[in-house]
């Protein structure tokens, strides 16, 4: 038996490459070239494609998993950041932290069919469950525009804390979960009303986001202190901090293992 | 191996990118503990799961 494990992909911003990691031995399998300065990554739900947001070259990368080699490159706004992939995989929503503004990928075509204005400096995007709301973090002017995607219309704009940066839908699209860099903490909107509902104290400069498959736990990345906490969402507080490598950035949960173990729905990452 | 085959009873992994060491921590949530570090490239940044456990 030779079980090869799910797959993770790792933008390395100094290497202008994505690592590819088998789970199954917690190595690098392969090493795939992208643009300049490669930020954030997301895979598509049904396994297939991986678009990359490359920083320094103002484009997407979009590299095939069953090769990993880069299939077409798209360009975008300017100093693209986040990027989320629909749950349908037929769109895929960038955050242009120099442009203010989100863009809009057709995978049919691997073409920008729409441009939306969002707030100042907009890092972290993430599309809920349904793909009918995307959720932009707007880093200079500590809010969050929320966009219909029938419209790409801004519908509503949700103040949070100081420089929020990380966003993430739980599976059931009730809650938003962001890290606000500059205080030390997660705003918790409530999705029915677009209101914030909780604020929880974190490590110094949460960064990186995700909510877990079940959607009882959110995991952050504390940049200045060198940990992941865990958030209860039952109750809104840390029930564990992690010790981890040095200026923690990005974090991802495992989908695969979750489903099997409790069959909960599958949630898109954010960055 | 599809997502039937439960490598992992113990739980779900937590991989998080660690920009300054080049590294990439592998959390258990049974335990939140870090249970490997993999090498990566320079400054990793974002990081993704693959969500057909392909």
């Amino acid at each position: 038996m030779n079980p090869t494990g799910t797959k993770v992909y790792v933008a390395n911003q100094g290497s202008n490459t994505v690592s590819v990691i088998d789970t199954a031995t917690n190595t690098v399998t392969s090493t795939v070239n992208v643009g300049t300065n490669p930020l954030g990554v997301a895979v598509n739900p049904m396994g297939k494609k991986v678009y990359v947001t490359n920083g320094g070259s103002n484009t997407v990368s979009v590299f095939d998993t069953a090769t990993n080699t880069v299939t077409s490159t798209v360009n975008v706004g300017t100093n693209p950041f986040g990027v989320s992939v629909n749950p349908a995989g037929t769109k895929v929503y960038v955050a242009n932290q120099g442009s203010n503004t989100v863009c809009v990928i057709d995978t049919a075509t691997n073409t920008v069919t729409s441009t939306v204005n969002v707030g100042t400096n907009p890092l972290g995007v993430a599309v809920n469950p349904t793909g009918k709301k995307v959720y932009v973090t707007n880093g200079g002017n500590n809010t969050v525009s929320v966009i219909d995607t029938a419209t790409s219309i801004i519908t509503s704009t949700v103040n949070v804390g100081t420089d929020p940066f990380g966003v993430s839908v739980n599976p059931a699209g009730t809650k938003v979960y962001v890290t606000n860099y500059g205080s030390n903490t997660v705003s918790v909107i409530d999705t029915a009303t677009n209101n914030v509902t909780s604020t929880v104290n974190v490590g110094t400069n949460p960064w990186g986001i995700t909510v877990n498959h079940a959607g009882i736990k959110v995991y952050v990345t504390n940049q200045g202190s060198t940990t992941v906490c865990v958030i209860d969402t039952a109750t809104n507080t840390v029930t564990s901090t992690v010790n981890v490598g040095t200026n923690p950035f990005g974090v991802a949960a495992d989908q695969a293992e979750t489903e099997v173990c409790t069959a909960n729905q599958v949630v898109t990452l954010s960055l | 191996m599809g997502r039937g085959v439960t490598m992992n009873p113990a739980g779900t992994k937590v991989y998080v990118a660690n920009y300054g060491s080049n590294t990439v921590s592998v959390i258990d949530t049974a335990t939140n503990t870090v249970t490997s570090t993999v090498n990566v490239g320079t400054n990793p940044l974002g990081v993704s799961v693959n969500p057909t456990g392909k």
